[in-house]
């Protein structure tokens, strides 16, 4: 408890101020203090001061040490700051002084998966759908695990079970999809993306994964489909114009192609992969290498790790240098 | 398509080569051969020369050099797997262990510039080079090669 008068700190139990001997307030009006200086904490977090938040909530434990919320909120600061020992700790802590909060569940899962401990992220997702049946945020966290673990039927009884809690929620169709491709079934997440996108048409994601998938899939004209609505439902995204545009060019359409890439790299300069495929399209197909040798530059300066710009990007000035005639 | 440009006889598993000069000749022959043509020495002083302006060794083990010559009508490559990785002066500094050797003629660019972009990019996917490296014979190189491209081309 903070000393009204001297602003000392004391512990819970003191009746009156270690310091200056002034009696402290009830245990009651100490909690207003707190509440107060929780809000304070919290604001400082959201405003992404994670220091200044954790010296509050440190305060608040030290006013209040059995305040769950407190603990939590310390827990998470810490998991922000990547000091993953402390927020366990801190978390844990909150956990034993009120199992229902399901976020402290969620967030000791997360912990666990970062030190790769997948079972015992999946129990905290469990214990927190458990403590909160409306925690979808476990449920997610606890399917999207399931299936990078490759068990992928587990993950679909997840995502069917979110789903029948919220028909209208696109989000566990839309993860349903990727499970279904990665365990084989592409047919399957087709139909499933179909259906979204149906339901949906104004739902820019599910235009762009039918997209990817029926282009990682082979059927080029179907994902141009798909890329175009994705670019229609969204045109001030560069990735749909890029996206459109890559593949046109691989259909032969070059001068659409051109287009998107060109409208792609209107909305977002930084594009290197834009700047690449319209490289690549300008000298293969355009006949202009002065300008394809540029984009290239721009993508080689923007991603001087990806070794195809570079590749193509020697290979076109070796060329127009007059290489290939010595 | 790079499998469009093979024979199996232009695969070798694994390459005999033991450093980046043997490995440029062996892989030329290798194309010579597969291709049915002898250019006296013109594919492989083409391709020295254009390695030799920087290393086409791009990363990720895998080489992809290349040349042009008057002597061959059409785009042609060869490739190899070198279990054991060489020494290739590779971007990142790691043994190059897939080798693909591209040829065109030497009045094609279009066509030569974007078979490069295609086989470069079938070699970003990790997926990709594991398969293939881990081809045990020209037959399943050819497969895996075809199933990646109707994959990611």
């Amino acid at each position: 408890m903070i000393c009204p008068r001297c602003q000392t700190i004391n512990p819970d139990l003191h009746r009156y101020c270690r310091e200056c001997g002034a009696r402290l307030a009830e245990r009651a009006a100490a909690r207003g203090t707190l509440r107060e200086r929780l809000y304070q904490a919290i604001a400082l977090l959201n405003q992404g001061d994670l220091g200044g938040a954790r010296a509050e909530f440190l305060r608040c434990v030290e006013l209040d040490p059995s305040h769950a919320m407190a603990r939590y909120y310390l827990g998470q600061t810490y998991f922000f700051e990547g000091k993953l020992d402390e927020a366990r700790a801190s978390l844990e802590r909150a956990l034993a002084l009120e199992p229902s909060l399901a976020n402290a569940e969620v967030l000791l899962g997360l912990l666990s998966e970062i030190e790769i401990r997948t079972v015992e992220a999946l129990v905290h997702f469990r214990r927190a759908y458990h403590a909160n049946p409306a925690c979808g945020l476990a449920q997610y966290h606890a399917a999207d695990l399931l299936r990078r673990s490759k068990q992928y039927r587990e993950a679909t009884q997840v995502y069917q079970a979110l789903h029948q809690a919220d028909p209208e929620d696109i989000a566990p169709r839309y993860y349903l999809a990727q499970v279904e491709e990665e365990r084989g079934h592409p047919g399957r997440a087709e139909e499933i993306l179909r259906e979204i996108t149906a339901q949906h048409p104004q739902f820019p994601a599910g235009h762009r994964a039918l997209g990817d998938l029926l282009r990682r899939h082979g059927d080029k004209d179907a994902a141009a489909e798909s890329y175009a609505h994705f670019a229609e439902v969204a045109p001030q995204q560069a990735e749909a114009h890029l996206k459109l545009g890559a593949v046109l060019a691989d259909l032969g359409e070059t001068a659409r192609a051109r287009q998107s890439l060109e409208r792609a790299l209107e909305l977002r300069e930084d594009l290197a992969e834009a700047h690449y495929e319209l490289g690549v399209l300008l000298y293969t197909e355009f006949g202009e290498p002065e300008l394809a040798v540029r984009h290239l530059e721009r993508s080689v300066e923007l991603n001087p790790s990806d070794p195809s710009a570079r590749l193509i990007l020697n290979e076109l000035k070796f060329l127009t240098a007059g290489g290939a005639n010595d | 398509m790079l499998s469009e440009l093979l024979n199996l006889k232009a695969i070798r598993i694994p390459l005999k080569a033991g450093n980046k000069d043997e490995a440029l000749r062996e892989l030329v022959e290798l194309l010579e051969t597969a291709h049915g043509l002898n250019t006296d020495g013109d594919i492989l002083s083409r391709v020295v020369r254009r390695e030799s302006m920087m290393s086409t060794g791009i990363g990720n083990g895998v080489a992809i050099p290349h040349g042009k010559s008057r002597l061959v009508e059409s785009l042609l490559a060869a490739c190899a797997v070198a279990p054991d990785g060489l020494d290739f002066d590779s971007v990142d500094g790691e043994p190059a262990t897939l080798f693909i050797l591209l040829v065109s003629p030497e009045n094609v660019r279009g066509p030569h510039v974007k078979a490069l972009a295609n086989i470069s990019r079938l070699m970003k996917e990790e997926a990709v080079r594991e398969s293939l490296r881990g081809a045990a014979s020209p037959e399943a190189f050819m497969q895996t090669l075809r199933d990646a491209e109707s994959r990611f081309l």
